[in-house]
């Protein structure tokens, strides 16, 4: 049942990520090129339902599909590791067109080659793991 | 990925707003077209995201280095698009903000400075 409930919302994501085109390379082009409202419509209805809903959440208590209260957690206070990494996450953006999400999105779609771009995210995250007591957070 | 096939296959109009002429003449430069319609592809330029494009030096770096810097930028700063440009903007998160701050300085550099080299290469 927990199954079919995240499958769905992942379903759903996918079909919104498709018809809104936000899985575009050249969307994404568009985007960093300031050319278009496209990109920023769509994020910035995110996140006014975002802030929407997460006041709904705060408002009065929900609880998940284990019966466990839904609650946010702040964010961690690390800066120096959200502009760093932010930014080699921003210069893999505009090269691939994706984040993580898209990735998965397009081969549904049928783009067999991404296939090599999810394994390389992969290795990338793993790699992160083994220098993480390395990097600056 | 369901949900990609399903919209992909069963849910596609063949139609869909134009991308803006600025970005079709800036991308016809550096040798890639944009498709009259671009719901009728699949969102990716065939120019670039070939299985032969893994074994040319452009096609590996933008593929693998490209998806390489996704994987290991998303987990040091903390989340991606959505968790932090989407769902951390909306529940007011500082660190948030300061990523995707990140997310422009990392993509405009990218798009505006490193792609034409990395497509020459």
């Amino acid at each position: 049942m927990r199954l079919l409930r995240f499958s769905l919302v992942g379903v759903l994501f996918g079909i919104v990520m498709t018809k809104s085109e936000a899985i575009s390379w050249y969307r994404i082009q568009e985007m960093f090129r300031f050319d278009s409202f496209h990109m920023y419509g769509i994020i910035g209805v995110a996140v006014i339902s975002g802030v929407v809903i997460h006041l709904l959440f705060k408002s009065k208590p929900v609880f998940g599909a284990d019966g466990e209260l839904i609650s946010f957690k702040d964010k961690p206070q690390t800066y120096k590791a959200s502009i760093l990494g932010g930014t080699l996450f921003g210069l893999g953006w505009a090269m691939t067109g994706a984040c993580p999400g898209p990735l998965y999105v397009l081969f549904g779609h049928g783009n067999l080659v991404i296939l090599a771009v999810i394994l390389s995210a992969m290795f990338g995250a793993f790699c992160y793991g083994v220098l993480k007591s390395k990097l600056p957070h | 990925m369901i949900g990609g096939y399903l919209a992909f296959n069963f849910l596609n109009s063949g139609t869909s707003s134009a991308i803006s002429a600025e970005t079709i003449v800036a991308l016809q430069q550096l040798s890639i077209n944009v498709p009259q319609d671009i719901g009728t592809t699949h969102f990716i330029p065939q120019e670039i995201f070939t299985f032969e494009n893994l074994q040319t030096l452009s096609g590996f770096v933008i593929m693998i280095g490209g998806g390489f810097l996704i994987g290991f930028g998303t987990r040091w700063a903390g989340g991606c698009t959505s968790g932090h440009a989407i769902t951390g903007l909306s529940n007011l998160q500082m660190p948030s903000l300061v990523a995707v701050i990140g997310f422009f300085i990392g993509g405009l550099i990218m798009t505006h400075y490193l792609m034409p080299i990395i497509l020459n290469l």
